[in-house]
């Protein structure tokens, strides 16, 4: 080697590979002396948060600060997971239109676009699951999204639901030759369902074809188990039809809203399927249709001494947060860290991305938020929220 | 020998002759009548205690009049309070009530709703009776006459605290009708009348029909006219002894006969409006016939905040849940409002919102920097005042009607719930056992 090459190698090392070190040091935030709940390993007092990226690093009492990492002192307050709402219209351009009475292909993510300055994400809600709108039968894919960065990054889960809506909601927007009563829509379901099954069965080997077949390849998503069913469920026949359903091609199934959830509780628990409870106003305001005559602001509550795995969910494109439901879960008998879990790690795993999403662990993404009082108080407020480790608001 | 007085005195009238009082036995006429008079002052005052005196003990008292009352008695008697105090003498024979350090408020006075108006749940069968659309004046039409007071909001409404209520037509006509105060002690429209609610307006201009306002200019000199048509017919009325000249026969205007009310401020009259230049309508309206006037929603309070509470124009202020939350700014201009001495009132709109979440409210008004007691006034001797009932209710004095809450918390706090409500000394609802006076028969 010639000396001038040696002389490249050595500067190399000297120079170059340090400033690469320095330079990964910077992006590590810690965030220490608060109050830390974890979801995952209980509460840790006075402990410590290392992020790095946009990542969790470590989780700790005495954990060493790297040096040249960001300090966020969290002295006096609460550190929670990014809060999660399991069922909104968030980000959803045209809301409430449908084409077809079933239309499994469609998908949220082609009509979401990300909201500036959401006063959601101000105060702790750092993801969402937007889900299509109730008004088909079958409605097409829900996805996971965060409230921060453009669609590309902004999703992280594009096909994390199927929405299936049984009850009146379908009932009430016919088109022709569309069922007008609650057995027609299960019959219509079932020749879908089968029709899907055989065309999976068929076409196993081979990939996508013509557009029926794109329809039939999203509902074979949901017989594979790839996809949960999200089935809008009021009445207590209507849950009960649902886990029939479910049953009948072993599918994943989740109630969404389920107002009369809690008439049925024990049905649920021991078919473990959870339930996202709609918000504590479904129901009460004008018109609401008749089929939600059970729902109580108990039934968070009552769900959960049951046994069944509840989130919690604001059913809404912007307006209160799930926090104000949150806290009124808790207040009609949800314990509160059951309720604040209901937001958190429950949710994730309702949605599929506790992978992720939903409490404080190494591995999982940096998307935290540092509160002044508990979140699910009357005076909870957020100090500070942080996204895939960068902090997005403070306060 | 009674019978011969009693027909002496009563029926003939008068002293007896000399010769009859004669006959008379003057003493044992004296002993019978002491007797009845003893028997009568014994009625009259064993059928006063016969009122109930309730005592209200070891509660963290909101009096809303005054500053709380960490550990206090609540006196009442029969429908009225008696007294509301730190060491006061609970009255022999008192029913006592150990609150046990939960929380007394007065019952809450809502504003604004349209409960049993717009019912709860409106099929095909029945529909909406809150907005009079055959015409946009409507003066004459009374919200008692389109109201359901057997709709299941109203056990609802009791749960979460409102005692009181101001139930008013729609905002799809410029003046839709009288509005009607209840309060909620169970039956139909009668029996829970209270007061009368006012006029309503609105400048609002969403109505595509042929004879209706086109813009909300247009509303505002729609109502001008009207009144200005009222003033003239008082005039013609004062001068003439009818509406028109002598021969003719006088031709009674309901309508005008009751925008005349408005217009010699007998009633007073909420009009909605929601956006800055709405209320600037309206506001001009109160300054030209010098109206009673409050502003109702007033989401445009921002712009307009110092003016009205200089000029004392009360703003009733909703609905805020369900869709403001915890980080809405919109609720800063009616802070500013209520710190310049201001009269707000929140209300719910049922069923656009809904009551049971009226503390909720006023919670995120004092997350927005109200102070806790001013967002209680909102709830309470602020639309009292504002609905001219405030000798009766809106605060725990003396001589007030006994209606209050006892809740298992602060009630700024959203946890809070309200366990028992009193209605002029009467139980009307307890959540342990799930009474409700709507639900009974």
């Amino acid at each position: 080697m010639t000396r001038q090459l040696k002389m490249v190698i050595v500067l190399w090392f000297i120079f170059v590979i340090p400033l690469q070190t320095v330079e990964a040091r910077h992006k590590v935030l810690a965030i220490r002396g608060g109050e830390i709940h974890t979801l995952s390993t209980g509460i840790l007092k006075d402990g410590i948060i290392l992020i790095e990226g946009a990542t969790i690093r470590a989780v700790g009492r005495q954990l060493a600060i790297p040096k040249g990492a960001k300090l966020i002192d969290a002295t006096g307050m609460i550190v929670t997971p990014g809060i999660i709402d399991a069922r909104t219209y968030y980000g959803l351009q045209r809301f409430g239109a449908r084409t077809e009475f079933i239309q499994p292909a469609s998908r949220v993510v082609d009509a979401f676009k990300q909201r500036e300055n959401s006063r959601w994400l101000k105060g702790g809600v750092t993801a969402v699951y937007v889900t299509p709108p109730p008004t088909s039968l079958l409605g097409g894919f829900g996805a996971v999204v965060k409230l921060v960065g453009d669609t590309d990054k902004a999703v992280i889960k594009a096909e994390a639901g199927m929405n299936l809506s049984f009850g009146e909601a379908a009932l009430q927007f016919p088109s022709r030759n569309s069922p007008t009563t609650r057995q027609g829509m299960l019959g219509q379901l079932r020749l879908e369902f089968v029709r899907a099954k055989e065309h999976m069965d068929q076409h196993k080997n081979e990939p996508g074809a013509a557009e029926e077949d794109i329809q039939l390849q999203a509902i074979g998503k949901v017989l594979r188990r790839e996809v949960p069913l999200r089935a809008v469920a009021h009445m207590p026949d209507d849950i009960m039809s649902a886990l029939r359903f479910a049953d009948e091609f072993n599918l994943e199934l989740v109630i969404d809203l389920g107002a009369g959830a809690h008439q049925v509780a024990n049905y649920l628990a021991r078919a473990e399927i959870p339930v996202v409870v709609g918000p504590s106003i479904m129901g009460l305001g004008s018109g609401g249709p008749l089929e939600m005559y059970a729902h109580t602001p108990e039934n968070a509550g009552l769900l959960h001494k049951a046994g069944v795995k509840v989130a919690i969910c604001t059913d809404m494109a912007y307006g209160r947060s799930v926090l104000l439901e949150g806290l009124i879960a808790k207040s009609h008998g949800l314990p509160e860290n059951a309720a604040l879990k209901a937001v958190t790690l429950d949710a994730a795993e309702i949605l599929g991305v506790e992978d992720r999403l939903g409490s404080i662990e190494p591995g999982k993404d940096a998307d935290l938020v540092i509160w002044k009082n508990h979140p699910l108080s009357t005076w909870g407020e957020s100090q500070t929220v942080i996204v895939n480790g960068t902090v997005v608001f403070e306060r | 020998m009674v019978n011969k007085l009693v027909l002496i005195y009563f029926v003939k009238g008068g002293l007896p002759s000399v010769q009859t009082r004669e006959k008379i036995n003057v003493k044992a006429t004296i002993w019978i009548l002491s007797g009845i008079c003893v028997v009568v002052f014994l009625c009259v005052n064993l059928s006063g205690s016969r009122e109930k005196v309730l005592a209200v003990t070891n509660a963290h008292i909101y009096p809303i009049s005054q500053d709380e009352i960490p550990a206090g008695i609540l006196l009442l008697k029969g429908t009225k309070i008696l007294a509301v105090g730190k060491n006061l003498t609970i009255p022999q024979g008192a029913e006592v009530i150990d609150a046990n350090g939960k929380h007394v408020m007065p019952g809450i006075v809502e504003s604004h709703s349209h409960m049993g108006q717009k019912q709860l749940w409106q099929g095909p069968v029945t529909h909406s009776n809150n907005n009079e659309l055959s015409d946009p004046v409507n003066a004459h039409c009374l919200a008692i006459d389109g109201l359901n007071t057997h709709d299941i909001a109203f056990p609802m409404a009791l749960e979460a605290g409102v005692t009181t209520m101001n139930i008013i037509p729609g905002s799809r006509s410029p003046n839709s009708g009288q509005a009607v105060v209840v309060k909620l002690r169970g039956g139909s429209a009668e029996e829970l009348f209270f007061a009368h609610g006012g006029m309503k307006f609105a400048i609002r201009a969403t109505e595509r029909r042929p004879n209706f306002p086109k813009s909300i200019e247009e509303v505002g000199e729609l109502l001008r006219v009207k009144l200005k048509e009222a003033q003239e017919y008082m005039a013609a009325i004062e001068q003439h002894g009818s509406v028109t000249p002598a021969g003719r026969t006088p031709a009674r205007n309901l309508k005008l006969e009751a925008l005349s009310k408005v217009v010699t401020r007998e009633w007073f009259v909420g009009v909605h409006a929601t956006t800055a230049k709405e209320m600037s309508i309206a506001m001009d309206l109160q300054k030209e016939f010098n109206l009673d006037l409050y502003i109702i929603h007033g989401y445009g309070v921002t712009v307009h905040a110092e003016e009205l509470a200089k000029r004392s124009i009360p703003i009733s202020y909703g609905p805020v849940f369900p869709i403001m939350g915890r980080e809405n700014d919109a609720l800063d201009g009616a802070v500013r409002f209520a710190k310049q001495g201001g009269r707000l009132s929140i209300h719910q709109d049922h069923p656009d919102g809904h009551q049971y979440y009226i503390r909720h409210a006023a919670a995120l008004f004092v997350r927005r920097g109200m102070p806790v007691h001013e967002a209680l006034e909102a709830l309470t001797i602020n639309p009292a005042e504002l609905l001219r009932i405030k000798d009766r209710v809106g605060s725990l004095e003396a001589g007030k009607d006994a209606d209050f809450l006892i809740l298992n918390g602060p009630p700024i706090e959203m946890e809070s719930l309200v366990e028992q409500v009193f209605i002029e000394g009467k139980e009307v609802y307890n959540r342990r056992t799930r009474h409700n006076v709507f639900n009974s028969n």
